[in-house]
């Protein structure tokens, strides 16, 4: 047997924040002349991935397969008589500007970053977005309050800002608006340091929004596995798992890494429903982290799916889907997807009047945006996900577009328009400022709304 | 009559349910009486032309030089159910010669749901397939309308099915695999569409009691949320299937380590009609179509192909001016070259997938010759424009 090994110099996508280190791994793939894949393992910074293949064998190819579907691929002649190879792939073609290269494999393939990476002069007008303003949402005692904007570190270059903010443990969302930039929420990963870039967007997709948002929390394996699970790619999530055991080491680990784990309960919900941890880990990830939303739903979807089998078992399901909701939205776009599977499954079909939370998730399902692998959903407020769109400043919000097929949208009589109701409530009155918003507010009371001139402006990032 | 295929397998079984709603006679254009809301939603002309495309790549001869069909020695075709609704009457062609099949009624769309679903739990390891071609709403979850929608104004949505929640469904009643290929618009925006109190049912509603036991499952639906689902004017194929046929027909497939065929699975078929889509955008350019996957659980393949899958190449050369004084050619890393030489215009070919030396060279040697190496053609397509400058 012949064995290869695949090292993997990302030093520049190694870097976080001060004293914060990410290790990302991706699949590596050996294949032979016919694209035929001979062997496959994940590299790591930190652990080479080592790939056999027979003797027969005269030359092959080292493919690494990004999040994004980019590949890389090495061609390798192999020697009778010599076993051990070593290939090694570098980012020194994306490390221009080190505290941005840890997003380009999660941005598309064609991603301007990547041109700048490379040196290239290119300078995408950011200018034009000067305007785009930001806010801070945190879910504590039951209601989303603004928080003051304040990185801790911010970054900008002629491709993309970045932010770096240290979030405490609780549910988090970032909000960004402009006059074209509809109205969006993405959920940051609270718990620690959590870093954002935001970069014109880089695709021909009709869908896609006029700025792409990427986040991390540099846990670099933990984030990867949810970036392909985010694309569908599941072979390479499979790779990079290693059949389930990152997902089971991520999960088993999860008292140090909460957040990791419910990225390996993630997998193993999507990827090995065979071959699922017993019900008491994801009872136990829920039981101690009720502030993060997504152990609830990993917890609910697993007892969902192991079958309700009496009326005891239901209700205690409703109830916790129930929690899912009160923790606040989840971090990960996967959860939005099982918090609808949730729904519609306690829902039952030509029921759904019956209860607010199901019409509150079916709201968030219409809402869904796209921010690879973190959560993100269009609206006004948090706690109204709306497929309306809405642009302009905090304080004046309008509708981005008046559909000609809205002549078609009165709500039939007798039927209730749960969803459209909502939406029409007026805009809470602005508050006195972000900074201060009130730490101590009663849960009971409406969130306030910080005014637009406390807003965060990215044209307030220095170059 | 709906069932145009059946043959008993001993064991696994692949077993196709096919829809096409081209004609909705209580939408507008329609000739029955019009719904009371018809959502500005009209006649359509591509979803039988579409479904017989479908259903003649489920016939087709398996590993055909060309445009092979259905091939799967684990769960060869065991049935396929047909319903249609065109404005005119249609045959299908099967095996069995031309037949006429029952219409894409609500009830009759049931019928067959039930008949097919019952196949799909006779083994443990078959495979379901569910294609329907048809007008379709997308709310949070995603609704396809039969032919009668619109028909009762008390009840307007009792003629359309909940497809989302049939999906979730399914996967508690089965232990083997489905794969599902949605071609319908989605026209109407999501935030309307949220405004219409829209609630039809599943055709199968979810049994709680019972464990998720599928073994794979895999949504490929035509276009995003919100989006059109584009097909050429005047009954042609719509995009979508013929992407989706294209990748089907020997465009798609991974040999894993240890494989004997290569191997058609939900992911690998979802980034092949994806691709296809993109490329088809390449040479008429317009409106990008894109389409949507949902893959979940072990990669269980619909096609175990015995030939190398093939890829559409399109080879060019900028400027247009230097064209007719290169040769261009693909020379494989396996052994084999194929070129074209002193043409102006794209070369384009079919070649096994694999790893390729892609340039151009000047026979007269005046002009640089070009060169990018080791390219893996990946099916379905591969579109490379080199660039001479002189």
């Amino acid at each position: 047997m012949k064995q290869i090994a695949v090292r993997l110099n990302y030093a520049s996508m190694s870097q976080g924040p001060d004293g914060v280190s990410a290790t990302p791994t991706f699949p590596v793939r050996l294949l032979d002349a016919e694209g035929a894949v001979l062997a496959e393992g994940a590299a790591s910074v930190d652990q080479p991935a080592v790939l056999q293949t027979d003797d027969r064998q005269e030359q092959v190819f080292v493919r690494l397969t990004w999040p994004s579907g980019r590949t890389e691929t090495q061609r390798l002649a192999l020697r009778s008589g010599e076993e051990a190879y070593s290939v090694e792939f570098s980012d020194s073609r994306i490390a221009a500007n080190e505290w941005s290269a840890w997003a380009i494999p999660k941005l598309n393939p064609q991603t301007p970053l990547l041109r700048h990476g490379s040196r290239l002069n290119l300078d995408l007008e950011l200018a034009r977005f000067d305007k785009v303003w930001l806010r801070l949402w945190k879910f504590a005692g039951g209601v989303w309050t603004l928080q003051p904007l304040q990185p801790q570190a911010t970054y900008r270059n002629d491709t993309a800002w970045q932010l770096d903010l240290e979030l405490d443990a609780a549910a988090w969302l970032l909000q960004l608006g402009g006059s074209k930039v509809i109205w969006r929420f993405i959920s940051l990963p609270g718990g620690g340091p959590a870093r954002v870039l935001i970069t014109p967007r880089d695709s021909d997709d009709p869908r896609a929004d006029a700025l792409k948002v990427v986040v991390t929390s540099h846990r670099g394996e933990a984030e990867t596995l949810l970036e392909f699970l985010a694309r569908d790619a599941l072979r390479s999530a499979k790779t990079l798992a290693g059949s389930a055991a990152l997902a089971q080491q991520l999960f088993a680990a999860k008292l140090a890494d909460p957040v990791s784990a419910v990225a390996g309960a993630y997998y193993l919900l999507r990827a090995n429903p065979q071959h699922n941890q017993p019900l008491d880990w994801y009872e136990n990830l829920y039981r101690e982290f009720r502030w993060l939303p997504d152990a609830a739903i990993v917890y609910c979807t697993r007892m969902l799916r192991e079958g309700l089998r009496d009326a005891p078992a239901r209700r205690a399901v409703r109830k916790l889907f129930g929690e899912c909701l009160e923790r606040g939205w989840p971090v990960f776009g996967e959860g939005v997807s099982l918090l609808q599977e949730n729904a519609a499954l306690l829902r039952g079909s030509g029921k759904r009047a019956e209860n607010p939370d199901y019409a509150r998730v079916m709201a968030l399902g219409a809402a869904r945006a796209w921010a690879g692998a973190a959560a993100s959903f269009y609206g006004r407020h948090p706690d109204e996900p709306s497929a309306l769109q809405w642009v302009g400043m905090p304080g004046a919000p309008r509708r981005h577009r008046l559909d000609p097929a809205l002549r078609y949208s009165a709500t039939p009589p007798g039927r209730p328009a749960s969803v459209k109701e909502k939406t029409a409530k007026p805009y809470p009155p602005a508050g006195p400022s972000a900074t201060n918003v009130d730490r101590s507010r009663n849960a009971a009371e409406p969130a306030a709304v910080a005014p637009a001139d406390a807003v965060f402006l990215l044209g307030s990032i220095p170059r | 009559m709906s069932l145009i295929f059946e043959q008993v397998q001993p064991a696994a079984g692949t077993h196709v349910l096919a829809i096409g709603v081209g004609r909705y006679p209580h939408l507008l254009g329609g000739d029955g009486r019009l719904a009371a809301r018809p959502l500005g939603l009209k006649q359509l002309q591509s979803p039988p032309v579409s479904l017989q495309h479908f259903l003649r790549w489920c016939f087709a001869p398996a590993d055909a030089a060309a445009g092979s069909g259905f091939s799967n020695a684990g769960a060869p075709l065991a049935s396929v159910e047909a319903l249609v609704s065109s404005a005119q009457p249609l045959l299908l062609d099967t095996p069995g010669g031309a037949q006429q099949v029952d219409t894409a009624t609500r009830d009759n769309i049931q019928d067959a749901f039930e008949r097919w679903l019952q196949r799909l739990r006779s083994h443990a390891d078959n495979i379901g397939v569910f294609y329907f071609c048809g007008h379709g709403i997308q709310v949070s979850d995603h609704y396809l309308l039969a032919e009668d929608f619109g028909r009762h104004a008390g009840l307007p949505w009792l003629n359309a099915f909940d497809f989302s929640n049939t999906v979730r469904a399914v996967e508690r009643e089965i232990a083997g695999s489905v794969f599902y290929f949605i071609d319908a618009c989605r026209e109407i925006s999501r935030d309307v569409a949220m405004t219409l109190g829209a609630d039809p049912h599943a055709l199968l509603a979810a049994d709680l009691s019972r464990k998720l036991s599928r073994q794979s499952q895999t949504v490929i639906l035509a276009t995003g949320e919100g989006e059109l689902a584009f097909a050429p004017q005047g009954g042609q194929v719509s995009r979508f299937t013929a992407a989706l046929v294209g990748a089907l027909s020997g465009y798609c497939g991974i040999r894993e380590a240890g494989s004997a065929s290569w191997n058609v699975s939900g992911e690998n078929l979802a980034t092949a009609v994806r691709s296809l889509l993109e490329f088809e955008a390449l040479l008429s350019p317009g409106r990008p179509q894109v389409s949507e996957q949902q893959v979940s659980g072990t990669a269980v393949p619909l096609l175990r192909l015995n030939r190398v899958p093939q890829v559409r190449v399109m080879l060019d050369l900028a400027p247009q001016q230097y064209r007719p004084r290169y040769e261009l050619y693909l020379e494989s890393l396996k052994g084999g070259r194929v070129a074209q030489s002193l043409l102006d215009q794209v070369f384009r070919v079919d070649l096994p997938r694999g790893f390729y030396d892609v340039g151009a060279l000047d026979p007269s040697g005046v002009l640089p010759a070009l060169l990018h190496a080791e390219e893996e053609l990946m099916p379905p397509a591969y579109a490379l424009t080199l660039r001479c400058e002189p």
